[in-house]
Formats: structure tokens, C-alpha cells, sequence
């Protein structure tokens, strides 16, 4: 069982890797970012199961999963939801600049 | 922390007088040769900091003082080079930091090690970094490309100060870091120095080249009177640091009168300078015969005291006796270049600028006179004492040394620059550093491409390796 | 000291709430906003200076809530982070002034007032950061420090500006991702996210998990502190943002990063329960933070970026500084990140300003201005010196400390190298000074209205000849080796903080 959310996890984290990496549309990029993110999360997620266990919501109904990783990850989506948002504000603001959202276009800052 | 910073004893009292005769003589001169009121004003005021921070080095007390106040007087060299060559100035100052890396890792190694205080030697260990790092300033062979260069082509007053003061404070170095004991990589330094300096030195065209590479011949004597490691060693290393830094301040002040009067520095311009400069021409001929070791000179007792501290070391001194005939060479080309030959136009210099640059000349020379009258004082006040400085075996060793040499320029002299080329490609073999941060930094600007997806396979991948690493 | 382990709550929460209602109060009093953006920025100022006085006592331990260390999130400060809270302290007063100083009688410009809650957001994250004692709490503001940062780098929403943020985003949300991947192994391995109670079970993880905790932890810590080679995006960013916002990224933020970085690399990754030596990667990875800094800044002909690529090369420094994994080193590193955030502070101020003055980044067109603003160009002498490493100002202080700690552990090749960079770092620096003093009466540059905030830039441009007088204040020296002894053994910080859990 925990095998298989692992490689789930590596799976889901490689294609988002892969997507940042290899696609050239800003949009993608920030799309394997969220990704890589649902990755991370997911695993932490896995790993507060408890066989057997229920939402860790009062009153409990026999044993409850680990509640503080379930915490953590709701923080972590409300930031990566933020950053997402800002991302596209940024990449909206660009585009009336380069009019393109190809990110080998923004290149104006080097060396 | 708490204890004292400055230390007096005698082998500093010598080398803080002769900065002050030398910082006074050049305050004279400088209101002759600076053209322009703010390179005056800013030449004035740059001396006064100079003043105050070799004063500082030399009666410092522990290695860590010594050393701001070297930093603080190569700062202000820097600036005053800056008065008229910004390049050369900025050169400078580099290559300096980059022995001031070496010579700062020293230091924090002696700190740790206990050998903080100049008074005691410094650990063995250390002893190649304390080498490297003083070795830069006080132009050790293959760390000495930036001498010719730099003392070549600063304002003349300045480069008096460098070839006069600022180059002895790396032999300082040596005297307070080394043990006392012979050591023979520092003689054969200072021989081959010797050597090399005399010899480039005559091939020279332009005079204050020659005067900065006699400059790097007369630092051998030093450095190998240094290595000796006897006392009498010490004392002829400090001696002839005073009589060499009085001696080359005259002459690079010579330097600057000759190049305001014919408006070049090049061998090739000069001539005829004794009849339309005859005040700078008789303490040229003063300063040359000191520096060549006649009998009743200055130069004559500090060599002799070098050649008694170096007594056990026959080779060495042999190099030093070659090296006396090379100087001879060099002195009697400038002598007869710039003195001597068919009088080139000469420009008017105004009397008064002339009359200020021949005094700050004649300041050097009332320091140097009690030195070559009372040739056993100095040795006396450093501690030395009963050496014979005038017996007729010596006299008549320095007479014909100088002979030799007048022999042999005048065999030469139709020849002045030989294989000049090839010299200079190996002397500047050692100045990579400006080339190797040049191209270091076009590689590295390269790597920050713009390119997104780059910088971040850069991250991950540092980040997996990092993993990888952890995890062997 | 009066209630001294509120200092630090109140400076997290005052600028966080300030930030709201200042944004508010434009709405209702648009006139009175930039004295009362001023007055918050005293305000924090003073209660994260309190915290600092109140830490470099000793340990200050707040249980938010009442919740114990194994429940709640404790706020914890020590002498350590007392240091980085006054760089806190007086950088972010020194660029939320240089910001909002010149704010006229009619009111912030538009500009301006959308900008003061972001600023004051992003003091309260640091502060946060600086003063947390939990893992969970420290990604959280890290990340509200993130976005505050992206958002203030791309404010001017000029393409250069929007380029940086947007690079700046994304490797920065990397970043977070790799924190969030390692706090979450740490917490597989752990089952706990405090720091002291984590330090205390560290050893009982198993020894491949920590690796890879600690290879994500260092490169995400790394992302956000602009360490080689996640540096890419600070000479975009730091050169773009506008110059107060640039004073902050550059003077503080990093410093934050590499306070969480020393934090949680020696409570969390101890080498003798780790099996691996983090202080020795720190080191290499130092090692070619320092070159490629320097390196790259020559050449450089806009003055922001050239003090980009400086700032690189200086938290190569720090990273030396802890990479020799003594407490002579970390002292160090301590003094050379405070000397550096006052002077990089004080150099991008002067360089915004010579900016605006010749209406251009390029430090080509500065020709004279030195000599037009005397004061200000001796204080720009100054910083620069003293980044420089020139003794005796007060930045050559911090290396030497570093080099000494080097030659300790007998690593001569690091201890040249350190120095070397000041060598290095002449051959950008100087030109851009010769430039400013140029006598050249034809090329001077004329300039266009004053310097702006000139006596700010005075006070800080003496910051350097202040700090050449700590040879002389053995005190001070003693303070900061005993601020790294917190940082070598661990078990002092577990120790002050568990043992204030007894009720």
C-alpha cells in the first residue's frame, strides 16, 4: 500500500519535473510546478493513513488519521494557489510585453 | 586585543627615518613636477597618509597591525599612481591584494599557531605563505612582473616612494618572519634577483625602467643579506635598505626632471642633460657612484656590511660582485644618455619648479652624507660592531668593478635593446591575474544565460546530486 | 527587560496588521497615510529591536496559545537570531524611509501606497522567520515572505521588472516545493515539527531519509538565499526591483534564508547522528558562490546588477563561514552578514539615488557626482571600501574572522581565497569609483534634483568607520563567539527550549 502512493508520488512529481523542464509555453511550466506541488502533497497525505482510519474530525469514530499533515497541506494548497495566481498575473503582464508566452522569449536579463 | 600595538626598538627607529626623509623629499619635489594645482593638492594629502601608515607598519607590534597598515599605505600608493595613470594604478593594487591573500592566510595562521607578535619567528609551516605573500610586494622572482611596470611608468615622486619605501616593507616582512637561520631558497632568490635585475636593467630603453629594474637587483642584496639569518645579516639588509631607498629616491627624482625637461623617458630623447641641468647632473653622479659601491659612498659600507653577513657563502656572493658589474653597466647608459652625447632641444622647465625638484634631491643627500662619512654608525646602532669597512683589498674590488662595467658599456653601447622581446614576454609570465578573472568572468557571465528552463535544471539537478551526495 | 518574550510576537504581528490598515486608511485619509506609514515603520522598528535586545540575552520562549512544544508553534529567539534581528531592524526601517520619506502634502502617490502593506508584510515574515520555532511555521513565512518579495520585484511593471519576478517565482516556488518535500520527510522520519523536539529524535531517523531531507532542505534553502548554483534569479531580481525594495531583497531577505539555513542545517542535520558533513558541502558550495559572485560582477555595466552579483559573492562568504563548522566561523559570518547587510543597504540606496540623479542605471553615466554631493560621495567611498574588505573598515573584520576560522581547521587554500575575493572585488568596484570623482569637468553629468534621502545615506556611509573600531570592543567579539558556540552545539538551544517547557 504505501509502496504503491510512493511511486505514485514519483510518477506524479517525474511528469511534473519532465513538464517544467521540456515544454516551452509559460503556462506549462507553471502547470508542472503545480504538479511537482500535488506530488509533495500527496505524499505527506499518504503517509498520515492510518489503516483502518477515519477523518480526524471531533467527535472521532474510532481512530482517526494523523490530522497535521492534512493541516499542513491545506496551508501549502492556499500558498500554491497564491503563487499560481501571481504567476499568471505576471506571465498576463509579460505578454502585453513580449507577445509571446514562450519562455526562451524572456531573455532580456543576462550575463 | 590588549596588547600594545607599536614597538619601538632600533631596527625600526632606522627605516622610520628614512620613510620620513624620504616622505619630506618628496613633498619638496612634488610642487615642482605636478603640473596641475589638484594633483598637488591631492599628491599632499595622499603623502600625509602614506606617512602616518608606514609609520604605523613599521613600529607595529603584532603581524595583524602590521598588516592594516601596509593595506592602508598600498591604498594610498594606489591613489597617488591614480594621479596620472589610472590603469597602471588599478593593476597595482591588485596584484598587491592578491600577495595580501597569501601573506592575511599567514597571518591568521600564526595567530592560531602563536607566533602573532613580529618579535618571534613564524612557524615553519606558514613560512611558503609569509614567502608568497611578501614576496609580491618586495618582487621575488616570478612574483616580481608587475615592478618594471608599475615603477616604470608612475608619477616620479611616486615611484621614488615605491622603489624607495614601499618595496622594503616585504623585506621587513622577512626580517621579522624569519628564523635565524640561513635560508637557501630566499639566498638563491635574492642572488638570481640580483642577477637578473643588473642585467635587465642595462638592456632597458627608457630610464626609469632601468631605475625600477636596478631597483629589483638592489632587493636581491637585500633579500639574500636577510636570508643569511645572522644578525650582521639583519643589519646589512637594514642598512642598505636605507642607503638603496635615499640613493633610488634621488635618482627617480633625476627621472622626473630629465622627463619634464625633454618630455620623454625613453633613452632615445635624451641628451646633452649636464650642461642644460648641471645641478641634477652632479647629484646624479653623487647617487650613481653611491649606488655602485665607490669607496667614501654610502653604497660602499652598506655592501660592505652585506658582503661580511653573506661571508660563508661564496656563490651567492659571486652573484652579487656579477651583479655590481651590471649596475655599473646600467648607471654609466643613463650617465651617458641622458648626460652625456648631443643635446636634444630641452624644453624651459620654469626655474622655480626646477629649483624645488633639485631640492627635494639635495634634502635625500644631507641624509646620505653622515651615512657615508660615518660608515660604522649605522651598523653600531643596529647592533653591529668592529667591521673594517675600508681596507685596500675592498677599495680596490668596488674601483674595478666599476671599471668593468664602464668597459663593457662602452663595448656595448651601440646595442641597447637586446632581445628585449623575449625578455619581457618572460618577465610578464607571471601577470595571468587580470587575463585569468577576465576570462573566468566572461565563462561565468555565459552560464547566466536568460534561459529559464536552464536555470532551473540547474537547481534540480544540484539538489539530486546534493541527495546523491548525502546519501553515499 | 519588560516582558521579554513578547517582543518578538508583537513584531510580527504589528507590521502584519499595519499593513492592512494602512492600506485601509488610504481610503479615508489619503493626506495623513505617509505620516502614519512612517510612524509603523518606527514602531516595528523599535518592537523587532526589542526583541533583539531581549534575545541576545539569552533564550526567549513564547508557546503561542498556551500549547505545549509537541502541540503548539513556539517562537524562539536566542543570541543568533538576535543578530539577524537587528540587521532586521535597522534594514528595514533604512528602506521602508528611503520608500516613503519623500510622501508630499497631497498624499502617497499610487504608486506608493499599493506598495506600504507589501512592505510591511514582508517585515513581518522576516520577522517571523527569524523568530520561529517550528518547521511548518517557518515554510508558512517563508512563503508569505515569497510572495511579498515576488510582488514588490515586479512593481514597477517595467519588462525588465516583470521578467525578474516572474523568474524569480518560479525558481523561488521550486524552492519552496524542495522545503516542503524535506520538511515532510522530516516529519515521516520524525513525527514532529518543532525544532527542539526534533533535534532531540533525530538521531533515531533512518540515515537515508535524512540524506535526502537534507539535500532538498540545503537546495531549497539555497533557492531562496541565492546560493551557487540557485542563484540565477537574484541579479534579475535585485537589479530590477525599485531601490528601496532592492535595499530590503539584498540587505535582509537573504540574510533571513541563510539564518534558516544555519538553523535548521545544525539542529536538525548534526554530523555526528547524520553520518555526513553538511559544513564541508556548505563550504565548497561557499567556495564558488565567492567566485562566481565576483567574477561575474566585472563587466557589469548597470550598477544594480553589479551589486547583485556582490551580493552573491558575500553569502559565499557566510557559507565559508559556517562551512568551517567552528564557533570562531559562524562569528564570522555573523559579522559579515551584519557588516554586509549595512553596507549593501547603504551602496544600492546610493546607487538608486546617483541613479536618479543622472537618469540612468549605468554607473558610466555618474561622471563627477561625487563631487557635486561630496558628503554622500565620501559615504559611497566608505561602503565601498569597506565591502571591499580594505582594512581597517569595518568589513575586512568579518573575513578576518572567517580566514582565522579557516586556517583553524588548517584549510589555507579557503583562507586565500577568502581574501582573494577583495582583490577580486577591486576590479569592479574601483572603476565605479573613479568615475564618481572623475576630474573631468567636460563629461560630468548633470544632475537632475537632489539626492534623495542624503542624511540616510550619510548616517549608514559611516556604519563602516564604526565598525573598524570592533578590534577595540572585546565585548562584542565575545557576544558573537558565544552566539556560534549556540550554533555548534545544538544541544543548548534543545536544551534552553525544552527546559522552558516545565511549567
Amino acid at each position: 500500500m504505501a509502496v504503491m502512493s510512493f511511486l505514485t508520488v514519483s510518477l506524479l512529481f517525474a511528469l511534473g519535473l519532465f513538464t517544467v523542464l521540456s515544454r516551452r509555453n509559460v503556462f506549462k511550466t507553471v502547470i508542472g510546478l503545480t504538479l511537482m506541488e500535488s506530488a509533495v502533497l500527496l505524499l505527506l497525505i499518504s503517509w498520515a493513513y492510518i489503516p483502518g482510519g477515519s477523518a480526524p474530525i471531533l467527535p472521532l469514530q474510532g481512530k482517526g488519521v494523523d490530522p497535521l499533515p492534512h493541516a499542513f497541506t491545506l496551508t501549502a494548497i492556499v500558498i500554491g494557489a497564491c503563487d499560481i495566481a501571481l504567476a499568471f498575473a505576471f506571465i498576463m503582464k509579460l505578454n502585453r510585453f513580449e507577445r509571446s508566452v514562450n519562455v526562451d522569449d524572456f531573455r532580456r536579463l543576462k550575463g | 586585543m590588549t596588547e600594545p600595538f607599536f614597538v619601538v626598538a632600533a631596527e625600526r627607529v632606522l627605516p622610520a627615518l628614512l620613510a620620513g626623509a624620504l616622505v619630506a623629499a618628496a613633498a619638496v619635489y612634488g610642487e615642482g613636477y605636478f603640473d596641475a594645482v589638484e594633483e598637488r593638492r591631492a599628491f599632499r594629502a595622499l603623502l600625509r597618509v602614506f606617512f602616518f601608515s608606514v609609520i604605523g607598519a613599521v613600529f607595529s607590534s603584532s603581524w595583524l597591525v602590521f598588516f592594516v597598515f601596509v593595506e592602508i599605505s598600498t591604498v594610498a600608493l594606489f591613489l597617488m599612481i591614480a594621479i596620472q595613470r589610472r590603469d597602471v594604478a588599478e593593476g597595482y593594487l591588485q596584484i598587491q591584494l592578491v600577495g595580501a591573500s597569501f601573506f592575511l592566510a599567514g597571518i591568521a595562521g600564526a595567530s592560531i599557531m602563536g607566533g602573532a607578535l613580529l618579535s618571534s619567528p613564524v612557524p615553519r609551516v606558514l613560512l611558503p605563505l609569509f614567502i608568497l605573500g611578501l614576496g609580491v610586494k618586495a618582487a621575488l622572482p616570478g612574483l616580481h612582473f608587475w615592478l618594471p611596470e608599475v615603477h616604470g611608468t608612475a608619477p616620479a615622486p611616486v615611484s621614488a616612494l615605491l622603489s624607495g619605501f614601499a618595496v622594503k616593507l616585504g623585506v621587513f616582512g622577512f626580517l621579522a618572519a624569519l628564523p635565524s637561520e640561513p635560508h637557501s631558497f630566499l639566498l638563491a632568490a635574492g642572488a638570481f634577483m640580483a642577477l637578473w635585475g643588473a642585467f635587465r636593467a642595462a638592456l632597458q630603453p627608457d630610464v626609469k625602467r632601468l631605475l625600477a629594474y636596478s631597483t629589483m637587483s638592489q632587493l636581491g642584496y637585500i633579500v639574500a643579506a636577510a636570508a643569511a639569518g645572522s644578525q650582521v645579516g639583519t643589519a646589512a639588509a637594514i642598512f642598505h635598505t636605507a642607503v638603496h631607498g635615499l640613493v633610488k629616491g634621488m635618482l627617480f627624482f633625476c627621472a622626473g626632471i630629465l622627463e619634464k625637461t625633454y618630455g620623454t623617458k625613453k633613452f632615445s630623447g635624451l641628451g646633452g642633460g649636464a650642461a642644460a641641468l648641471p645641478w641634477t647632473f652632479f647629484l646624479f653622479v653623487f647617487a650613481a657612484a653611491s649606488l655602485l659601491g665607490l669607496p667614501g659612498t654610502p653604497g660602499f659600507a652598506s655592501k660592505g656590511l652585506i658582503k661580511e653577513a653573506l661571508h660563508g657563502f661564496s656563490p651567492i656572493s659571486l652573484c652579487l660582485l656579477a651583479a655590481n658589474v651590471g649596475t655599473a653597466v646600467s648607471f654609466f647608459k643613463m650617465g651617458a644618455f641622458a648626460f652625456g652625447g648631443v643635446q636634444k632641444s630641452p624644453r624651459k622647465i620654469l626655474q622655480g619648479r626646477l629649483r624645488l625638484m633639485n631640492g627635494g634631491m639635495l634634502m635625500l643627500v644631507v641624509f646620505l652624507l653622515p651615512l657615508g662619512l660615518f660608515p660604522g654608525w649605522a651598523p653600531s646602532f643596529l647592533g653591529v660592531e668592529g667591521i673594517r669597512f675600508y681596507s685596500f683589498a675592498k677599495c680596490a674590488e668596488s674601483l674595478s668593478v666599476a671599471l668593468a662595467g664602464a668597459l663593457l658599456f662602452a663595448a656595448y653601447r651601440k646595442k641597447p635593446g637586446f632581445a628585449d622581446a623575449l625578455l619581457r614576454r618572460i618577465d610578464e609570465a607571471g601577470s595571468c591575474f587580470s587575463c585569468v578573472s577576465e576570462r573566468g568572468g566572461a565563462f561565468v557571465r555565459s552560464v547566466q544565460s536568460g534561459f529559464l528552463r536552464g536555470y532551473l535544471f540547474a537547481a534540480v539537478a544540484t539538489a539530486l546530486l546534493l541527495m546523491l551526495w548525502f546519501s553515499r | 527587560m519588560i516582558f521579554p518574550n513578547y517582543w518578538m510576537l508583537f513584531s510580527i504581528l504589528f507590521p502584519m496588521t499595519a499593513a492592512f490598515i494602512l492600506q485601509l486608511l488610504h481610503h479615508f485619509a489619503p493626506s495623513k497615510t505617509g505620516g502614519w506609514i512612517l510612524l509603523s515603520c518606527g514602531i516595528t522598528s523599535l518592537l523587532t529591536f526589542g526583541a533583539a535586545v531581549s534575545a541576545s540575552s539569552g533564550v526567549r520562549v513564547l508557546r503561542l496559545g498556551g500549547w505545549g512544544a509537541d502541540l503548539g508553534i513556539l517562537l524562539v529567539s536566542d543570541p543568533l537570531s538576535a543578530v539577524f534581528l537587528f540587521i532586521s531592524a535597522f534594514g528595514g526601517a533604512a528602506a521602508v524611509w528611503a520608500t516613503f520619506s519623500n510622501i508630499s502634502k497631497s498624499g502617497p502617490t499610487a504608486e506608493q501606497w499599493r506598495l506600504c502593506g507589501l512592505f510591511f508584510i514582508l517585515w513581518a515574515s522576516l520577522n517571523g522567520i527569524l523568530t520561529t520555532g517550528d518547521l511548518f511555521n517557518l515554510f508558512v513565512f517563508f512563503e508569505i515572505l515569497a510572495v511579498a518579495a515576488y510582488v514588490l520585484t515586479g512593481a514597477s511593471k517595467t519588462r525588465e521588472a516583470l521578467e525578474a519576478g516572474l523568474k524569480y517565482l518560479v525558481l523561488g516556488t521550486v524552492g519552496a516545493l524542495l522545503i516542503l518535500l524535506a520538511t515532510s520527510m522530516l516529519y515521516m522520519g520524525g513525527g514532529i515539527l518543532n525544532f527542539a523536539l526534533l533535534s532531540s529524535v533525530v538521531g533515531g531517523i533512518p540515515r537515508g531519509a535524512l540524506a535526502v531531507a537534507a539535500g532538498f532542505m540545503i537546495a531549497g534553502l539555497g533557492l531562496k538565499m541565492g546560493m551557487v548554483p540557485f542563484h540565477f534569479w537574484l541579479p534579475d531580481a535585485h537589479s530590477s526591483a525599485s531601490t528601496g525594495v532592492s535595499m530590503l531583497l539584498s540587505g535582509v531577505v537573504v540574510k533571513a534564508s541563510f539564518y534558516s539555513l544555519l538553523r535548521v542545517t545544525t539542529l536538525l542535520f548534526p554530523a555526528e547522528q547524520a553520518g555526513f558533513s553538511i559544513p564541508d558541502t556548505l563550504l565548497v558550495l561557499g567556495l564558488l558562490s565567492l567566485f562566481t559572485g565576483h567574477l561575474s560582477a566585472q563587466r557589469q555595466t548597470s550598477i544594480k546588477r553589479m551589486l547583485a552579483w556582490s551580493t552573491v559573492a558575500h553569502m559565499g562568504y557566510l557559507l565559508i563561514g559556517i562551512g568551517c563548522a567552528s564557533p570562531l566561523g559562524v562569528a564570522g559570518a555573523l559579522l559579515h552578514s551584519f557588516n554586509h547587510a549595512a553596507a549593501k543597504t547603504a551602496l544600492f540606496l546610493g546607487a538608486g539615488s546617483f541613479s536618479t540623479l543622472s537618469g540612468s542605471k549605468e554607473w558610466r553615466s555618474f561622471t563627477g557626482l561625487g563631487r557635486r554631493f561630496p558628503r554622500e560621495g565620501a559615504a559611497f567611498l566608505l561602503l565601498a571600501a569597506s565591502i571591499i574588505g580594505l582594512p581597517p573598515l569595518g568589513g575586512f573584520w568579518g573575513k578576518w574572522m572567517i580566514v582565522l576560522a579557516a586556517m583553524e581547521k588548517g584549510r589555507w587554500m579557503t583562507a586565500v581565497a577568502v581574501e582573494l575575493g577583495t582583490a577580486l572585488s577591486c576590479v569592479y568596484y574601483v572603476p565605479v569609483l573613479f568615475r564618481l570623482f572623475s576630474p573631468r569637468r567636460s563629461e560630468e553629468t548633470v544632475p537632475v534634483g537632489v539626492f534623495h534621502s542624503g542624511m540616510l545615506f550619510f548616517a549608514l556611509g559611516m556604519t563602516p568607520l564604526l565598525l573598524a573600531l570592533f578590534y577595540f570592543v572585546p565585548s562584542l567579539y565575545e557576544y558573537l563567539i558565544a552566539a556560534g558556540e549556540w550554533v555548534v552545539s545544538p544541544a543548548l538551544y534543545r536544551d534552553a527550549v525544552l527546559g522552558s517547557m516545565v511549567p
